[in-house]
């Protein structure tokens, strides 16, 4: 599902972010990446959704090449992921459902199917009773669980959250993960960058560790260190 | 990309221009003056082109023949015309003929008013080879004591040759600068649109929208700028024309006659200008947001 074969990834300035990283995430898993502010969490993510390239080293994603793929193909590729983020990035001059329905028209899913399709996924995510609400009438955490319901629209293979639960309260952070845990169960493969370590220590899933560019600890039922 | 989605981005686009009121209102502005100083030059130069007669015209010259001159003179004359190097065709008017056309242009019958062939010149219409010969020719005939008088096209081949050149290039420098001037302003328009929507372009790029379902929009607003603008300035440019062409239809055939006047028709120039600022606005403006997507907008 997601390869690295020594990855090094150095970017204008000379920081070299990640060192000759190696690491191997199956499909179906969920993997939570931590480490502190610096250490390579993010640039490991940005290079899994191809929004950075490896200044070394291979990455293979769904089966793409991520070092040698067409630009052309990017847009399959994104296809094949969902991406959560911290401030959510939702529209804030769309409802809950125009912003779910937002990315089945942006893929070219057919109004009927659209639908259909745009309430089940809020219900998914348990807000389908606030379809017709607007970001800044949600709380945190609805706001959260639209965008989820957002990645989650064109059924991804892999859904990569960069700090999902950065901008929640413990509560609500749990209620995302445990969330995240039941979309894992669908057979979608997550991977949660993260350094909340609520959330790490109570999914029990594999943590691998990154600190300074390098993985320092991978393990499968892993606690935040 | 299916029609429901064609009218959904430019829907959007219309709400985004909406957004960022003042700075579209200024482009359109930009895009108005643009195509309004083009348009106001190019029309006198039409308008130009179509009184200054044809090329052809232009290297015309009419050699009037004194009255008193006999057949003899007048084939001699002849001879020297049929030997010069300079001139492409030679056609004679006798005083017959010059007599018969002169009449179809006034009612009254000139024989009435006691006037005959005698009175009127017979001519020559020579057609030079070459512009350059114009004013030399002109002059060596004007000393021949069987010339009368010499008519050409000098005023307007002369004005067209220079003065023509001027304003073209005055237009054309003025016309640049401010379709420049156009392109970088809608280009900051689109820019800040661009940055006020990174959001939504973040979340498209993610969704997987393709590059062109990405930058399409912006390009479609900068469009809509430039056609925006280009109906304004056709509004504008049509209303004055038609009003200038009215009253130059109402002044009186005499008048015409005189001044030799005439505008270049109102349907087909107004057709002209309307196509013409189109195609130069929506070029402007597909131009200037294509500059910021360029720097801009990262896929």
């Amino acid at each position: 599902m997601i390869i690295l074969k020594n990855v090094t990834k150095v970017y204008k300035n000379g920081t070299e972010a990640l060192k000759k990283i190696n690491m191997a995430i199956p499909k179906g898993e969920f993997a939570f990446i931590i480490g502190p502010s610096g250490s390579g969490k993010s640039t490991l993510v940005k290079l899994i959704m191809r929004e950075e390239i490896a200044t070394y080293g291979e990455i293979y994603v769904n089966g793409f090449d991520m070092q040698g793929i067409d630009r052309y193909q990017i847009p399959t590729f994104r296809r094949s992921i969902g991406v959560v983020f911290q401030d959510f990035k939702l529209l804030p001059n769309k409802t809950a459902y125009d912003n779910v329905e937002f990315a089945l028209q942006i893929t070219g899913t057919h109004k009927r199917d659209i639908s259909k399709m745009v309430p089940q996924l809020l219900d998914v995510v348990g807000l389908k009773h606030k379809d017709k609400a607007y970001p800044d009438e949600l709380s945190g955490g609805e706001q959260q669980r639209v965008a989820l319901a957002r990645a989650i629209a064109n059924n991804p293979d892999l859904l990569i959250c960069d700090e999902p639960t950065g901008n929640l309260d413990p509560k609500t952070s749990i209620g995302i993960i445990e969330l995240l845990g039941r979309i894992n169960k669908m057979g979608t493969t997550i991977i949660v960058a993260t350094h909340d370590s609520n959330i790490v220590n109570f999914m029990q899933k594999r943590v691998i560790v990154l600190k300074d560019g390098r993985i320092i600890n991978d393990k499968m039922r892993g606690q935040y260190i | 990309m299916s029609f429901t989605n064609f009218f959904r981005i430019i829907r959007e686009s219309f709400t985004n221009l909406s957004r960022n009121r003042v700075l579209t209102i200024t482009s359109i502005f930009t895009v108005f003056l643009t195509l309004v100083l083009i348009g106001v030059f190019g029309l006198f130069l039409l308008n130009l082109s179509y009184n200054a007669s044809s090329l052809d015209e232009l290297l015309e010259v009419k050699i009037f023949i004194v009255t008193e001159a006999d057949i003899d003179t007048i084939n001699a004359f002849n001879e020297r015309l049929v030997l010069d190097s300079r001139i492409a065709t030679i056609e004679y008017v006798s005083k017959e003929e010059a007599f018969e056309s002169t009449k179809e242009l006034f009612d009254e019958d000139l024989l009435d008013l006691g006037l005959g062939a005698d009175f009127l010149p017979a001519s020559f219409v020579v057609t030079l080879n070459n512009y350059d010969d114009v004013d030399y020719f002109v002059a060596e005939v004007r000393e021949m004591p069987e010339v009368y008088k010499v008519v050409y096209h000098k005023d307007s081949f002369n004005f067209t040759s220079n003065y023509s050149k001027w304003i073209r290039m005055i237009s054309g420098v003025l016309g640049a600068i401010l379709a420049f001037l156009a392109v970088l302003l809608i280009s900051n328009t689109i820019r800040l649109t661009v940055y006020s929507r990174n959001d939504e372009v973040v979340i498209m790029k993610f969704i997987g929208a393709t590059e062109s379902r990405i930058k399409i929009p912006f390009v479609i607003e900068g469009g809509l700028i430039g056609c925006i603008g280009a109906i304004i300035s056709f509004i504008v440019t049509g209303l004055v024309y038609s009003k200038l062409y009215s009253a130059f239809a109402s002044t009186s055939g005499e008048e015409m006659f005189l001044t030799g006047l005439r505008m270049a028709p109102l349907k087909e120039t107004l057709l002209m200008i309307f196509f013409g600022y189109m195609v130069l606005g929506v070029l402007l403006g597909v131009l200037g947001s294509l500059m910021a997507i360029r720097r801009h907008l990262k896929v």
